[in-house]
């Protein structure tokens, strides 16, 4: 499967939930927050909602400081 | 007859009148007088056009003396519709601290400001807080320094630690949501549970301030319909890269230039 993550198409073996391709670029879903095609899904639906192809996500680190 | 604009009303006077004479029809008891932006005193003669403001040294302006300085400052359109505006800022830190500021100078009308911590050594470094401040809690002296500022603005100050669970109703009549907080943790759940039950309200966020590297590594993003993160999104706050006046504040300035910007959509350009 291919999705298009923070600009450039990636291939996926299989589909994964948002938190499984959070965990797969070493980020937190703490300390995320995810964009995906245009809307930002509920955090609590991140272990639920699953990747599709052709799928235009972004991947927003928040790091500490302020 | 000539066209003079004192303290930013105009009166007429007559030719060949002096800075005290418009002192006398003003404020006679002013020990200041600056004439087009130089100060003099008041055997100074006056021409047609000119600007004079009297001031009273320790005397704070009136309510409506300082709409019209800030009406002069900003054009009448764009301070009116900002006078109409509610900002929150949501940490009082570095950047909230900063943010509050700059909104206040800019006569945001109402301003909700949120903190739950106190004052201490370690922030003076780079918050808008002083020495005689420390152990004042934030929101308390962020309400001092701010009526300082203008003391005509409506302050909405809440000392209190923001989660998911209190979200809902805290920023009802907000324009704008300012996130300033210090944790990544709390900037990811404020921006995520935000956006969703105020899809209608703009919210800015900031990741990626401490060091001193160069601005042209910030930028901004848009998330979502009416999100926008500012900053580098790598430079954490850690041991050897601390967080300092002069990045933050840039960062700061970035986000209340935005908040700005989002509610005067064309005005602004």
């Amino acid at each position: 499967m291919n999705i298009v993550l923070s600009g450039e198409t990636v291939n996926l073996e299989r589909e994964l939930t948002i938190s499984e391709l959070i965990a797969k670029y070493d980020m937190k879903k703490e300390t995320v927050v995810v964009e995906l095609n245009g809307e930002l899904p509920d955090k609590d639906q991140y272990d639920n909602i699953t990747t599709k192809e052709g799928d235009r996500i972004e991947l927003i680190r928040f790091v500490g400081g302020g | 007859m000539m066209k003079i604009l004192i303290n930013g009303a105009e009166h007429s006077m007559r030719g060949g009148a002096t800075a005290g004479d418009a002192a006398g029809m003003v404020k006679p008891e002013a020990d200041v007088i600056i004439l087009n932006g130089f100060m003099t005193d008041r055997s100074a003669l006056l021409n047609d056009g000119d600007t004079v403001y009297l001031i009273k040294k320790g005397e704070v302006p009136t309510d409506e003396e300082m709409r019209r300085l800030m009406t002069s400052r900003h054009t009448p359109l764009i301070a009116e519709r900002l006078r109409q505006c509610r900002m929150a800022v949501c940490g009082l830190g570095g950047l909230g601290s900063n943010i509050a500021l700059n909104l206040a100078r800019m006569g945001v009308g109402s301003l909700l400001l949120i903190d739950y911590d106190v004052v201490e050594p370690s922030n003076l470094n780079r918050q808008q807080y002083f020495t005689d401040q420390l152990g004042m809690k934030k929101t308390e002296a962020s309400l001092a320094n701010l009526k300082r500022v203008n003391p005509y603005l409506d302050y909405d100050v809440r000392d209190m630690y923001v989660d998911r669970n209190n979200i809902p109703g805290l920023f009802d009549g907000c324009d704008v949501i300012i996130e300033a907080f210090d944790k990544a943790e709390n900037k990811a759940m404020l921006i995520s549970y935000a956006s969703k039950i105020y899809g209608e309200t703009h919210i800015i966020g900031a990741s990626g301030v401490a060091g001193l590297g160069c601005f042209t590594e910030f930028r901004v993003i848009k998330a979502g319909r009416n999100v926008h993160i500012v900053g580098d999104f790598t430079s954490e706050a850690q041991p050897g890269r601390g967080l300092m006046a002069t990045r933050v504040a840039v960062v700061a300035g970035i986000q209340s230039n935005l908040a700005v910007r989002l509610v005067l959509g064309g005005l602004a350009d």
